[in-house]
């Protein structure tokens, strides 16, 4: 089995998580988030659930990297999808 | 500088003071080990500082970092202390010994406890099935019980019988009794980040409180069997050094993880 050939938004917000946090630990917390945040599942995020994603992750990221980074990270994900 | 060579360096650092330990004339031993554990104690002040000071006032790290490097800015004090030993008077000395060593135990149980929840506040699980994780910090109390559990008896005791009483000796069991446990949390986060940047931040932190534990056994040895106390002293405060080399390179790799300008893009 190969890559899928397309990423789906939660692998694309996983991946810039998966530098800091690893890409298991990335898929992860946009599985937790997205769940307890829009309350469904990764595979069903669409562009129009990042910022709501964002908002959701934010927390997490301050705590582990902190504020800047963490706005950062942010600016980057929102950057992945031309946000 | 990448990470690899400096999470490595802690090593290097204490295989340069084992070295230099074990080629001074005994007579001069004891002051030797004592000013290379307090070269590692600036380090790990110096290296949990940074960290804090990565982070901005409010951020949660920022608290468990400083708290921490207080500790070691504690002990540092506590051992400049011996300097004024015949110098000051014998209650000022033990006063300010035990209030420097008392503070200093109750700010490395703080930051520990703050770092290791840093996972759970984060709104994360840590991995593997709820039992295993419990099985671990099961584990690691009873690990520290024993080592340090001991010592414990022991200070209580010569307290109880003996003429002078040496509080700042309990309050470091007690500290780390309590601190001591927290590897398990510490480590398991370690494993939850094992393929990102952070590791290095918390196999360090890891790296160093396993090494806390085994300058404790060590230091434990001669109440479970018959060893010569200059071999095992030798041996047990390289982990000392070991601890405070690693806690301080733990803080450098968080700040680095923090506060690199590097081009995400790219990585």
């Amino acid at each position: 089995m190969g890559k899928p050939d397309v990423e789906t938004v939660a692998d694309r917000i996983a991946r810039r998580l998966g530098r800091y946090l690893g890409p298991h630990t990335g898929r992860v917390a946009v599985k937790t988030f997205a769940t307890r945040a829009l309350g469904r599942g990764p595979e069903t995020l669409t562009i129009d659930d990042v910022p709501a994603m964002n908002e959701a992750l934010r927390p997490m990221l301050r705590t582990l990297l902190g504020k800047q980074r963490c706005e950062i990270v942010i600016q980057h994900i929102l950057g992945e999808f031309g946000l | 500088m990448t990470y690899r060579s400096v999470a490595l360096s802690p090593l290097v650092f204490v295989a340069c003071t084992a070295a230099l330990a074990a080629l001074v004339p005994a007579g001069v031993r004891d002051t030797v080990v004592q000013g290379e554990v307090d070269v590692s104690k600036v380090l790990a002040c110096a290296g949990m500082l940074a960290a804090a000071l990565a982070f901005d006032r409010g951020d949660y790290l920022r608290r468990g970092w400083g708290v921490w490097a207080a500790c070691y800015a504690c002990l540092l004090g506590r051992d400049a202390m011996l300097l004024a030993n015949g110098r000051v008077s014998l209650v000022v000395y033990d006063v300010t010994r035990g209030v420097l060593v008392t503070l200093g135990n109750a700010f490395v149980v703080v930051g520990a406890w703050t770092l290791a929840r840093a996972w759970t506040v984060a709104g994360l699980e840590h991995p593997g099935p709820k039992g295993a994780r419990r099985a671990v910090l099961a584990l690691a109390i009873v690990v520290a019980l024993a080592f340090a559990g001991p010592t414990l008896v022991v200070d209580v005791r010569d307290i109880v019988l003996g003429p002078r009483a040496d509080f700042d000796s309990i309050a470091s069991d007690l500290g780390d009794i309590l601190s001591l446990p927290l590897i398990a949390p510490v480590a398991l986060t370690a494993l939850a980040v094992r393929e990102g940047t952070l590791r290095w931040t918390w196999m360090l932190l890891t790296s160093s409180l396993v090494a806390w534990l085994l300058y404790d056994a060590i230091y434990t040895l001669p109440d479970y069997f018959s060893v010569s106390p200059v071999g095992y002293r030798l041996v047990s405060e390289q982990f000392h050094i070991l601890a405070g080399a690693f806690a301080g390179v733990a803080g450098f790799t968080q700040r680095m993880a923090v506060t690199d300008d590097d081009d995400e893009d790219a990585a």
